[in-house]
């Protein structure tokens, strides 16, 4: 076992060697030529990681973690909103429950409490009311549920797929993995994939796709590119 | 999968510590995945790691300041969802595995090209075999083949020594290799059975 190869060779097998490492590979490969085969099988297992990591989901999450910013959203604005006192109308209509709370306030406690500020407290305690309603829609146990993982705002160009019936799911999967797509919408009711290809030319994509033989339908929807 | 450089993730922790959201999904388009791959290699619960995925980039968006560049961002943001995953894991069973077990007749095999060939053209039989690893040794092989860790930086993140790490690879590989071979000689048994 060489140490300083094996760690070299993993790191060609993700590609993150870097110039002088890779020298060094070609080097000790020149005096040790049986090393080759573990070069070779530990750069199929990183492809084979590659390939696989490829066919997960884009945005892992995202819904959950939309949900959280939105709340979070939510709860500083009503933080920011300006108390809504109308001194005008209020004194139209005599003293409102503001005016009657403010003047408790002053006649148990012995100090001024004005209408405005008694308005502050109230959205205050909304506010935080609404921040620990935010907090703890986040913080509940959604183990149970699945959320769904594709992104949700899918962007052109994009390609509509429609897979085989009797496509494993594993066929899908190294079908999308080749030409380098992911699923970012679907499958609609009639089985339609929407399907971002995120580097290369989409009709080439779209053809390779169709070569495979494992799609009943291909279109290239937008530009293509 | 695009793996981004320092300047790019810098520049977007800075917009998202100005509370910029379209920076921080960005963010998340690039590592989520890449943090999602990593989980679930590692525990094998894709719904735990979807959401520990979410709460890793949350914390994230919540004080970017946390990640202060004393490694790659992505190397503190995996240890980030390690970390909360092992929280939430405790929090549904107690940990106990057999990690470092050691199988004799697996030293001796070299590498051959029949390996090289079974690791090449059998996807499927790869990963799973890759899923009869243990825990441990699938985040080895995941964070030295995939994200091209050294064994030093795979020590710090596990608490572990080099060696220990070195070890654990070293078996990972050698139960790969006997787990195809062992898929292949019943595929051969199948066949002949049939002719």
């Amino acid at each position: 076992m060489n140490m300083q190869f094996d760690e070299i060779s993993r790191k060609a097998a993700a590609g993150t060697l870097s110039d002088e490492e890779r020298e060094w590979l070609a080097n000790h490969l020149r005096e040790h030529p049986e090393r080759r085969a573990d070069l070779e099988w530990d750069a199929a297992l990183g492809a084979r990681l590659e390939e696989k990591i490829a066919a997960l989901p884009a945005m892992p999450g995202w819904e959950r973690t939309e949900r959280a910013l939105q709340a979070e959203q939510a709860a500083s604005e009503a933080q920011a909103a300006p108390p809504a006192v109308s001194t005008k109308r209020a004194a139209k209509r005599g003293p409102g429950l503001l005016d009657r709370l403010s003047d408790w306030f002053a006649s148990s406690l012995g100090f001024a409490f004005d209408a405005q500020m008694a308005a502050v407290a109230l959205v205050l305690v909304q506010a935080g009311l609404i921040g620990v309603l935010a907090w703890q829609y986040e913080a509940r146990d959604d183990s149970a549920i699945r959320a769904g993982t594709a992104d949700p705002t899918p962007r052109g160009p994009l390609l509509r797929v429609s897979f085989r019936q009797d496509v494993r799911e594993s066929e899908l999967r190294r079908a999308l993995a080749d030409i380098g797509g992911e699923i970012v919408g679907g499958p609609g009711q009639i089985g339609v994939y929407m399907v971002r290809v995120r580097e290369g030319d989409l009709r080439a994509a779209a053809q390779r796709l169709r070569a495979g033989g494992t799609t009943e339908l291909v279109e290239v929807l937008g530009n293509g590119r | 999968m695009q793996k981004p450089g320092p300047a790019e993730i810098e520049a977007l922790l800075r917009r998202v510590a100005n509370r910029d959201q379209a920076a921080f999904r960005a963010l998340y388009e690039l590592f989520a995945r890449r943090v999602f791959a990593f989980l679930v290699h590692r525990f094998q619960n894709e719904s735990l790691a979807e959401e520990v995925v979410s709460d890793t980039l949350l914390h994230v968006w919540k004080s970017p300041e946390s990640f202060r560049g004393e490694s790659a961002f992505s190397t503190w943001l995996l240890g980030v969802a390690r970390f909360k995953m092992l929280e939430r894991m405790r929090q549904h069973k107690p940990a106990s595995e057999d990690v470092d077990e050691i199988d004799e007749n697996l030293l001796v095999a070299e590498t051959g090209p029949e390996d090289v060939a079974a690791m090449r053209e059998r996807s499927e039989g790869v990963r799973e075999c890759l899923e009869l690893l243990p825990a441990e040794q699938r985040e080895c092989i995941h964070l030295a083949y995939y994200e091209g860790w050294t064994l030093d930086e795979i020590g710090a993140q596990m608490s572990l020594k080099k060696e220990t790490i070195g070890t654990r690879l070293f078996y990972a590989r050698k139960k790969i290799q006997a787990c195809l071979a062992a898929l292949l000689a019943r595929e051969r048994g199948l066949v002949e059975g049939l002719t």
